[in-house]
């Protein structure tokens, strides 16, 4: 939680009311917060992901401690390998260019580990991404570990001042690594989003069987996509959908 | 070349292909794995997302490292086979199946390729009384990278050890100074991709332009080597008709007709499950995809006169319609 909270008042999220997990968010950004333990990670992500309309191919960030044998406590890492010290398990997220966070391989562990490697060690990472990839692509899954002990020296876990301030001094860089990443979420996905949206709603209007949608949406995409002019009032929906995919062939010369 | 991050097969880490491939490139951090397929096979990955800033894996081929070429492909030779060092490419050409048929846009390459040339030779020692083409660069393209892989170098040398096989060099990439370390060898075919430029301007992306690569066949060519041209895929229709045949003129004018090895044509085809996946990834292109599979007579008429042009430059049993 007290890492939580430097985010929660960095981006000024409010609190959403569920059960389980507590919810902070804002018109851009959700924040869950987990627990302890990579079951408790899995699990939030599918909360999330139906708290807020099921949309898929999201940006998801796992930030939380770690320790590791020599690394400075405060520095921060983003994950570039996580294995999941039970199954054995690996992923390897995808790291967009010129990222300023250092990188380093994260092993998740059952239990509080205090065998430090030179792999950071904590104990959601892999619950996180094993959770997140039935929502979204590789690229956009990241883990973010600020590190709480090592060693020599460890944090006091239960000051949570000391914990909130250590993660306010790496806010400004971790709010750049999701500016960035945000950014190229917005030039793939924001037409594909638009034109989604714009379609649901133009079928709204029509009585369509299951593959009448699907071709419907089909050259209602194409169309969209190839004239890049979402006015669609050449569609009638008293007509049936074959006459409107002749209007939309007629437009796109096909 | 710069990379993010190299991803290394553990086994292969102190390959002298591994260590010469990481004496070139410039990279963030190298990371291990156990197999390539941890990183380039999972499903959730987006394909177009990764190709602006691919990163670059280092593998080992441990399964199936040549294949049967579909039975009707031929560029004359009794037996085809085709292989791959290295999956993706540097360029993004938008009808390309590698988007469909790969998860990662990811360059992977193999670099064992001494356990390539043991299965070919196998292949050709069977096949004693067989001229057997061998076919490169098609989950790639073969000669763009060569300063990374050295693959030149190394098939080259192989081949020339051979006299009933081949080896089909499939390429856009004008980068062509590997080919001259070696004395032209009567088994090899360089063979170019090649289109008109308004096709190269629409569909083949960060591709070396026509006149280019017009140059380097001529270049080829007069060193003294085996040169392929394939038309493959061809985008012709009625509106263009004219510039593929001015384009023809251009290619035959400036080459030596009677010394060129073979010429195909193909129209773009693709399997459906990657078509699918490709509009699904880029659906901006799913116009263009509609056109291009579409069944057409006319285009069908203007693939035969294409045909019938080329056969004014070059005699009929080079020409193949696969």
């Amino acid at each position: 939680m007290s890492e939580a909270k430097a985010f929660i008042d960095y981006y000024s999220l409010k609190k959403k009311k569920t059960s389980n997990f507590s919810l902070y968010y804002n018109d851009l950004i959700s924040l869950t917060i987990c627990g302890i333990g990579k079951i408790n990670a899995a699990m939030s992500i599918v909360q999330t992901f139906y708290e807020f309309e099921k949309q898929k191919n999201n940006i998801w960030i796992n930030f939380g401690v770690a320790g590791h044998k020599k690394e400075k406590i405060g520095s921060i890492f983003l994950v570039d390998k996580v294995i999941d010290n039970e199954t054995k398990k690996k992923r390897y997220p995808f790291i967009l260019d010129n990222c300023k966070i250092n990188q380093n391989s994260c092993i998740t562990y059952n239990k509080p580990n205090f065998n430090y490697t030179n792999n950071l060690s904590d104990m959601e990472a892999s619950g996180f991404f094993f959770g997140c990839e039935k929502y979204s692509s590789k690229e956009f899954i990241h883990s973010i570990k600020i590190i709480s002990d090592n060693e020599k020296k460890k944090i006091n876990f239960f000051n949570k001042d000391e914990v909130k301030s250590m993660v306010l001094n790496k806010i400004e860089d971790i709010d750049t690594f999701i500016k960035k990443l945000y950014s190229t979420w917005t030039n793939y996905f924001e037409k594909k989003k638009k034109i989604e949206n714009t379609i649901r709603n133009i079928l709204i209007d029509y009585r369509l069987t299951f593959s009448e949608e699907k071709e419907f949406s089909r050259w209602l995409s194409m169309y969209f996509y190839h004239t890049s002019n979402l006015k669609i009032n050449f569609l009638d929906n008293k007509k049936d959908i074959h006459t409107n995919i002749q209007n939309i062939k007629k437009k796109l010369g096909i | 070349m710069k990379f993010n991050n190299v991803y290394i097969e553990r086994e292969i880490l102190k390959s002298f292909y591994t260590k010469n491939i990481l004496d070139k490139i410039n990279y963030g951090k190298i990371i291990l794995c156990d197999k390539y397929t941890e990183v380039f096979n999972p499903k959730n990955q987006n394909f177009r997302i990764q190709k602006m800033n691919p990163n670059i894996i280092l593998a080992k081929k441990r399964k199936k490292l040549i294949f049967k070429t579909p039975e009707d492909y031929t560029i004359g030779f009794e037996k085809n086979f085709y292989f791959s060092h290295m999956l993706n490419c540097v360029y993004d050409c938008s009808y390309c199946f590698l988007q469909g048929m790969f998860n990662s846009a990811n360059y992977l390459v193999f670099v064992n390729y001494e356990d390539y040339f043991k299965e070919i030779a196998k292949i050709i020692n069977t096949n004693t009384n067989n001229r057997i083409c061998f076919f490169s660069g098609y989950d790639c393209d073969s000669l763009a990278l060569d300063y990374l892989t050295n693959f030149v170098t190394n098939f080259v040398d192989f081949f020339s050890r051979y006299q009933n096989a081949f080896l089909e060099i499939r390429t856009k990439s004008v980068n062509i100074k590997p080919l001259f370390k070696f004395k032209p060898s009567k088994n090899i075919i360089i063979a170019y991709s090649i289109n008109p430029q308004s096709v190269i301007e629409k569909f083949e992306e960060k591709t070396p332009n026509f006149e280019k690569r017009l140059n380097a066949l001529k270049k080829i060519q007069e060193k003294g080597w085996n040169i392929g041209l394939r038309f493959d895929p061809i985008f012709i229709s009625k509106k263009n008709k004219n510039e593929y045949l001015i384009f023809l003129e251009r290619i035959f004018s400036k080459l030596d007709c009677s010394l060129i090895h073979s010429v195909t044509i193909g129209k773009f085809r693709m399997p459906e499950v990657f078509l699918k996946k490709i509009i699904k990834i880029r659906p901006e292109d799913s116009f263009n995809f509609t056109n291009f599979i579409k069944k057409d007579i006319e285009e069908e008429m203007m693939i035969k006169h294409f045909y019938s042009n080329i056969e004014k430059y070059v005699n009929k049993n080079k020409i193949f319609y696969n």
